[in-house]
């Protein structure tokens, strides 16, 4: 048997055309016996994909997960979102020196900054500071001026429902100088205007304050009248150039209210419920608000003879100002003159007191003191823009 | 990399059992003849140092054997020629011969391998379960059941 399937092999045989086909193929693909062709090729095929792998991935990580934007919420204690170029929240960093922990139970990473706010407000843990009308400020700074106004934008209608919460924006330099002191960014937008009225207070000594106390401060030293004649003036004369003062503050980084974005929603709500408007009062008590209430008519604004209290009206209407420039502000300017003789004449023994009990301070005492505007009408007021007192 | 003169001496000594076992699996002239150069580029581009002829031998059986199933698993693989096609490549077969070998490569060809070790190139079991990688007692199975097929197709005679 082994010789008969040995003798069928045998038949079998590589004929010398073959081997000689072979000697060529070897000779040609090695190249004249000098070189390797095949395996080089293909490991440095394999080492260029798994580079491209790496940089796609490393690309890909590096741009989802680089914050460009940064929303920061301070009440007590701070929590500051790093937002990354495709508006999702990459980043939550808190600032708890001197507070009892409290953060919010809900996760929002990775969620839109937008939600992420709307649900930081709406949990549980920053209910109580929400109802309680602790003073809350959203700061902005987006990766350009038109991020940051977009996003403040966005932001000022996410938190139109709440009363004391105000959005701002702000810009790099701050922000690097408020995480160099360890602050979060809204609170050192806060400390800097501290600062500008008492420049003895340093960081060190805020750290430890709720913004509600930092504000108070705020009033309790800014106690001379900001809008007075003169600077009235300069806006009028800054609005004729096509500026409006809410401009102006926010080029001077004083505060950017999310009142820009909408104006109406608030001269809307002011004007048709009143009454609501006048219960509200006992709460937030805001002057302006009063006083546009007690407006017979809105016809009678452009009357230049009426008195008007249209100082808050410049508040919160900054939009109207821009659009009617020239001749609204004019008016404005001729109603903010007489405004404070009404005021004082008619309706400041009332208004006053109420204006003490909605600001909900009460731990300043500060009732005669210029009221912050951002604590006017649930963030739609100028941002640091006082009342005119006589 | 090899020089020309142990590729040369290689495809001399070797040619013909590659060539077999190109035709065992592949029973297709243009393929046998793609793997049969294959086997001796990856010869010539191996740095393998072989203790011994038999270390050789054994490393081209295997080579040979791993690039007809890799052919055979392609996807791009050509049809099959039929086993007449082979018959007919060694021209002037004797009729005891060409029955034989039309019998062996009729088998399955997990037995082919085997067969051909066995009783052409005459290595043991041993040696075959180490070339192919298998138990022993897996070649001696296959044998048997390959020597079973082989006096079934070519009657009980053949073993003779």
């Amino acid at each position: 048997m082994n010789d008969k399937i040995k003798g069928a092999f045998d038949t079998i045989k590589s004929g010398d055309e073959l081997k000689k086909n072979t000697r060529e193929f070897l000779s040609q693909k090695t190249r004249g016996y000098k070189r390797k062709v095949f395996f080089p090729y293909r490991w440095l095929v394999v080492a260029a994909k798994c580079t491209l792998f790496a940089v796609i991935c490393f690309g890909g990580y590096s741009l989802y997960f680089t914050p460009v934007s940064l929303i920061s919420l301070d009440v007590n204690p701070s929590i500051e979102l790093g937002v990354n170029r495709f508006d999702r929240v990459v980043s939550v960093d808190t600032y708890y020196e001197g507070f009892d922990t409290t953060e919010p139970s809900v996760n929002v990473r990775f969620l839109n900054y937008k939600d992420a706010i709307e649900q930081i407000l709406a949990d549980e843990n920053m209910t109580p500071y929400v109802n309680q009308g602790q003073f809350m400020a959203v700061t902005v700074f987006g990766s350009s001026e038109e991020k940051s106004s977009e996003m403040l934008s966005e932001l000022s209608a996410c938190t139109a429902s709440y009363n004391n919460v105000f959005c701002f924006s702000g810009n790099r330099q701050e922000v690097a100088d408020a995480h160099s002191e360890g602050m979060s960014f809204g609170k050192y937008r806060a400390f800097l205007e501290l600062n500008a009225l008492d420049p003895e207070i340093m960081p060190k000594d805020v750290k430890e304050l709720t913004m509600g106390q930092i504000w108070n401060e705020i009033r309790m030293l800014s106690s001379e009248p900001v809008w007075d004649i003169e600077e009235e003036e300069n806006l009028v004369d800054k609005t004729e150039n096509g500026e409006s003062p809410f401009e102006e503050g926010i080029k001077n980084g004083i505060g950017n209210q999310g009142s820009d974005n909408k104006p109406d929603e608030s001269e809307t709500e002011e004007n048709d419920r009143p009454d609501e408007s006048e219960d509200k009062d006992d709460s937030k008590p805001d002057p302006s608000e009063t006083e546009e209430n007690d407006r017979p008519d809105e016809s009678e604004d452009k009357d230049d003879s009426k008195p008007d209290p249209s100082e808050t009206e410049n508040n919160d209407k900054p939009d109207e100002l821009d659009d009617n420039n020239n001749g609204k502000f004019d008016e404005t300017e001729d109603e903010l003159n007489t405004n404070s003789d009404k005021t004082d004449n008619d309706e400041s023994n009332k208004t006053e007191p109420e204006n003490n009990v909605g600001t909900e301070l009460p731990e300043t005492g500060d009732t005669t003191g210029s009221g912050n505007a951002g604590w006017n009408g649930g963030g739609h007021g100028h941002g640091y823009g006082h009342h005119k007192e006589n | 990399m090899r020089s020309e003169q142990e590729a040369n001496r290689a495809v001399e000594q070797y040619a013909d059992t590659v060539h077999r076992l190109c035709m065992i699996h592949l029973k297709n002239y243009h393929d046998a003849e793609d793997i049969f150069q294959t086997v001796f580029l990856k010869y010539v581009l191996s740095s393998v140092v072989f203790e011994s002829e038999e270390h050789e031998k054994a490393w081209f059986i295997r080579v040979t054997i791993n690039a007809c199933k890799d052919l055979s698993r392609s996807f791009f693989r050509n049809k099959t020629v039929p086993l007449d096609e082979l018959l007919s490549e060694p021209a002037k077969l004797e009729p005891d011969y060409s029955m034989v070998l039309e019998a062996v490569l009729s088998l399955p060809e997990k037995y082919r391998d085997v067969v051909y070790l066995h009783y052409y190139e005459e290595y043991s079991a041993v040696e075959i379960s180490r070339i192919l990688k298998k138990n022993v007692n897996t070649i001696y199975t296959l044998l048997n059941r390959s020597k079973r097929l082989l006096k079934e197709k070519l009657g009980g005679d053949w073993l003779e």
